[in-house]
């Protein structure tokens, strides 16, 4: 397979994956119960994408680093009401810091 | 073709995406399949993380469409500087992703029922990330979901208020 055969596969796999979302007949989804499940998907996804893109590293391995202490920092600022350009800035400035003084 | 298997895996979560931003999109035909092709982490974590149905919208295609074009423009300008700047790493970018998706996240956790689903969907990603291959684990947090909102007479989660002082709709988001 060449590289373009791979890359054109994976994108129609990611494209269907995300029309199949949109084309779910309604009444699959209907209902209280399957409405609340629904809109907690993307709030357990993401939640989980934030832990993958903070404490594991390669391979699957747990790892505390300069990752989770930008975290740290951005749920205090968080916590103290920031700015969302102050969070995100604080926790790059804060990782980036700690990897130059040699940490993480 | 591991390749593709690994990033049709990590795609999956878009697929769940797309259940409910389908619900406040409201789309059909070509709308519909530009909706799908922006479907992503960012448009939804916007999209969802705004109080009313209009703001909702807004958010979801100002960022789904600003991802695509500067996604594309950094591709490409990484593709002709490449190595010019460095590992991103070096100025915390990785961090600062993040903590975006945090912050995007943040006003609706002030909901029991989504507090729970985000402390249980951390656990599970936590726990089976060494054991799982990319993009499983993830897939698997959508548990967290599905525990949760099943859950008999459990709270209906209010729509995020507004704190004193700050206009309704004013969430600080790119």
């Amino acid at each position: 397979m060449t590289t373009w055969t791979t890359v054109l596969l994976a994108c129609a796999a990611a494209y269907a994956l995300k029309l199949a979302g949109y084309l779910v007949p309604a009444t699959w989804v209907e209902g209280e119960r399957r409405s609340r499940v629904i809109a907690l998907l993307p709030v357990a996804l993401l939640a989980a994408l934030v832990t993958v893109q903070t404490v594991v590293g390669d391979g699957g391995s747990l790892v505390l680093d300069a990752r989770a202490a930008a975290l740290a920092v951005a749920v205090g600022l968080l916590l103290l009401r920031a700015n969302f350009l102050v969070v995100v800035a604080g926790a790059a400035l804060a990782a980036g810091l700690l990897r130059a003084i040699g940490w993480g | 073709m591991a390749a593709v298997l690994t990033s049709t895996l990590l795609g999956v979560r878009n697929g769940l995406y797309a259940l409910q931003t389908s619900r406040f999109l409201g789309v059909a035909g070509l709308r519909r399949l530009a909706a799908a092709q922006l479907t992503i982490d960012e448009s939804t974590a916007v999209g969802v993380g705004q109080p009313e149905v209009r703001a909702q919208r807004i958010g979801f295609w100002l960022t789904g469409i600003a991802v695509f074009i500067g996604w594309n423009l950094m591709t490409l300008v990484g593709a002709l500087v490449g190595n010019a700047l460095g590992d991103p790493r070096t100025y915390g970018l990785d961090a600062a992703a993040a903590a975006a998706f945090a912050a995007l996240l943040w006003p609706r956790l002030r909901s029991g029922d989504a507090a729970a689903t985000a402390v249980l969907a951390a656990f599970i990603a936590l726990v089976t990330s060494p054991s799982l291959p990319p993009g499983v684990p993830v897939i698997l947090a959508a548990l967290a979901a599905v525990v949760v909102g099943l859950r008999r007479g459990g709270r209906h989660e209010s729509p995020p208020t507004s704190r004193v002082g700050e206009l309704p709709g004013a969430d600080p988001v790119p």
